[in-house]
């Protein structure tokens, strides 16, 4: 994707449409869909972590220390 | 500290005078990773996952403390901790690349090291390289943001006129945490206790004082901020920066007029508990601050319903809004300088997807922020996975946010970004870019090449922020006293000329 930030890019802000109201909302439902296949669409990405040991995983990171 | 005005430059040293004037600063990121193991046929602890990590770096330099060619430090820290800190950049989105390229390096030692490891303890040895500030057990470490400031500016108008903003940005800055309890937008609000502190280690301030500027000690300070999340957004990161800085400028020219800031209002009556409170209001807009003098931050308060400080409280994104407020109206005064202080972000960008994420939160549009704010997208990604199943058990949660922050062998993150879920800002280049090149406008520069040419000549040397040198037969040393300085000095190309001259009659090297 572009440079958001930098000089010289335009206005490359994409989220913040104008628009009446309505419109917005209906937007927003629309997004709110296409995301939530996306969302599935990750999950299945990460099948092999949702089935390994979590409670290993998670209790395996004991650090100590620090800064 | 040695005397730091006599700096060796060719100019008469005007340029100081005018940076003084000026809003230009040095922006850092100091990150520290967290590691672990899964597959392993024996336990190995964080000490000795993280010594394999620096195997190569120490046969290399014979130290765990090492400067790379991009100018940047690469050390084993304290309760063994990779840390990355990067080099010395002007301007946000210099930082947010070299702090991209740290990731990178820390990939790759861990992928090598998972390589050996796999040799002796089973291929399913895989290493968890964790870029956020907590572990299992509650231990927890840090993204520290430095921010070179003029010396003009007071501890007590941090602590009064900055903090409250540190503590409100997380509502677009958190990396977000589930736990036993709840969700929490940041990670480290529950680890932090004091505001301002000389100490890290056993008291967590979420500002560190200690005066330790790297340059200048009569004009500057180094401003060492703890209170941060480590960001995988590269939006949160830039943003985080960005924003930072602004307010800084706002703060240092009202102590340079020697005149008050509109910003003393929103002084916190007590910042730790402002900051849980803050942590624990997914919403943002719940009035969870309570002010020090509430009069005081509503007669500055315009009109909106949100600047209304509802018996002495007001809510992360109306003290957002205040400081967006001020920022836009110091910026009419002085646009010009500011925008002159960084050489490639746009100003009035950061002020628009500051508003927006602001306008997210009041809209309740999470779905929007998710694109953007680490917290959010975690959020949303867990109310989905509790959607297909209600029961999903703590940990299963707790491994997807550990996951998320893996930069080794994550899978979390990385699927979001191809899935269109969540912005990256920079391609592959860039960051591959910066994993050998220093920021060009600053003395990083000069350390990069520095460091690259001895590497290239097997030469020894160390290295620290302000110095380089040869050590052993060809002794020579260069102070790099000024931060904003990437013009070579005569002691620097005397330890260069060195370098060339006796190059491949040595073969190690260390820094200090």
């Amino acid at each position: 994707m572009p440079q958001r930030f930098a000089h010289s890019q335009g206005q490359t802000h994409g989220a913040d449409g104008n628009g009446g109201e309505e419109r917005q909302t209906v937007r927003r439902q629309d997004a709110d869909r296409m995301s939530m296949q996306a969302l599935d669409d990750v999950l299945d990405d990460i099948q092999s972590v949702m089935e390994s040991n979590a409670q290993e995983y998670v209790e395996g990171f004991v650090q100590k220390g620090g800064q | 500290m040695p005397q730091l005005r006599d700096s060796g430059n060719d100019d008469g040293g005007t340029h100081g005078c005018v940076r003084d004037e000026g809003f230009e600063r040095i922006f850092g990121l100091e990150t520290e990773y967290g590691v672990s193991v899964t597959g392993s046929d024996v336990p190995l602890d964080a000490g000795r996952i993280a010594m394999e990590m620096f195997r190569p770096v120490i046969s290399r330099s014979r130290s765990t403390n090492t400067y790379l060619s991009n100018g940047s430090r690469l050390y084993l820290d304290v309760g063994s901790h990779p840390e990355y800190a990067t080099a010395e950049a002007r301007d946000p989105l210099d930082a947010l690349a070299q702090d991209a390229a740290g990731e990178a390096v820390m990939r790759r030692l861990a992928l090598d090291a998972q390589r050996r490891l796999a040799s002796r303890h089973g291929d399913d040895v895989t290493v968890h390289v964790f870029k956020n500030n907590v572990d299992s057990a509650g231990h927890s470490f840090g993204c520290h943001e430095n921010y070179l400031v003029r010396r003009s500016l007071s501890l007590r108008s941090i602590e009064r006129e900055l903090l409250p903003f540190l503590i409100s940005r997380q509502v677009f800055s958190g990396s977000g945490h589930v736990m036993q309890g709840g969700f929490r937008i940041t990670q480290r609000a529950d680890h932090l206790d004091e505001a301002v502190s000389s100490a890290t280690t056993r008291a967590r301030p979420m500002v560190n004082t200690r005066d330790e500027p790297h340059a200048d000690p009569g004009r500057f300070r180094r401003l060492h901020v703890i209170i941060g999340d480590s960001n995988r957004s590269q939006w949160a990161t830039m943003m985080k920066l960005a924003t930072t800085h602004l307010v800084l400028c706002v703060i240092e020219q009202s102590a340079r007029m020697n005149l008050p800031s509109r910003l003393s209002a929103c002084a916190l009556a007590d910042p730790g508990h402002a900051n849980r409170a803050v942590s624990r209001d997914a919403s943002g807009v719940n009035p969870c601050m309570e002010l020090e003098d509430s009069l005081d931050f509503a007669r500055d308060g315009g009109t909106g319903a949100q600047e209304r400080a509802d018996k002495g409280l007001v809510s992360a994104v109306a003290m957002q809004r205040r400081y967006l407020a001020v920022v836009t109206d110091f910026l009419d005064a002085h646009g010009a300088q500011v925008a002159a202080s960084l050489v490639r972000t746009d100003v009035d960008e950061v002020l628009r997807q500051w508003r927006w994420a602001l306008d997210c939160l009041e809209d309740g549009n999470h779905g929007a922020l998710a694109s953007r704010v680490d917290w959010a997208a975690k959020a949303r990604l867990f109310g989905r996975v509790r959607g297909r199943n209600a029961d999903v058990p703590l940990r299963r949660l707790e491994q997807l946010d550990m996951d998320y922050h893996d930069i080794a062998n994550g899978k979390v993150y990385g699927s979001l970004v191809r899935h269109g879920l969540l912005e990256e800002m920079l391609d592959g280049g860039e960051v591959r870019r910066a994993m050998e090149h220093p920021p060009t406008n600053t003395r990083a520069a000069l350390r990069g090449a520095f460091v690259r040419a001895a590497n290239d000549a097997g030469m020894r040397y160390s290295c620290d922020w302000t110095q380089v040198a040869l050590v052993g037969g060809h002794r020579a040393e260069a102070m790099l006293l000024d931060p904003f300085d990437s013009r070579p000095t005569r002691q620097y190309r005397h330890v260069m000329d060195e370098l060339m001259g006796g190059r491949g009659d040595g073969e190690s090297s260390s820094a200090r």
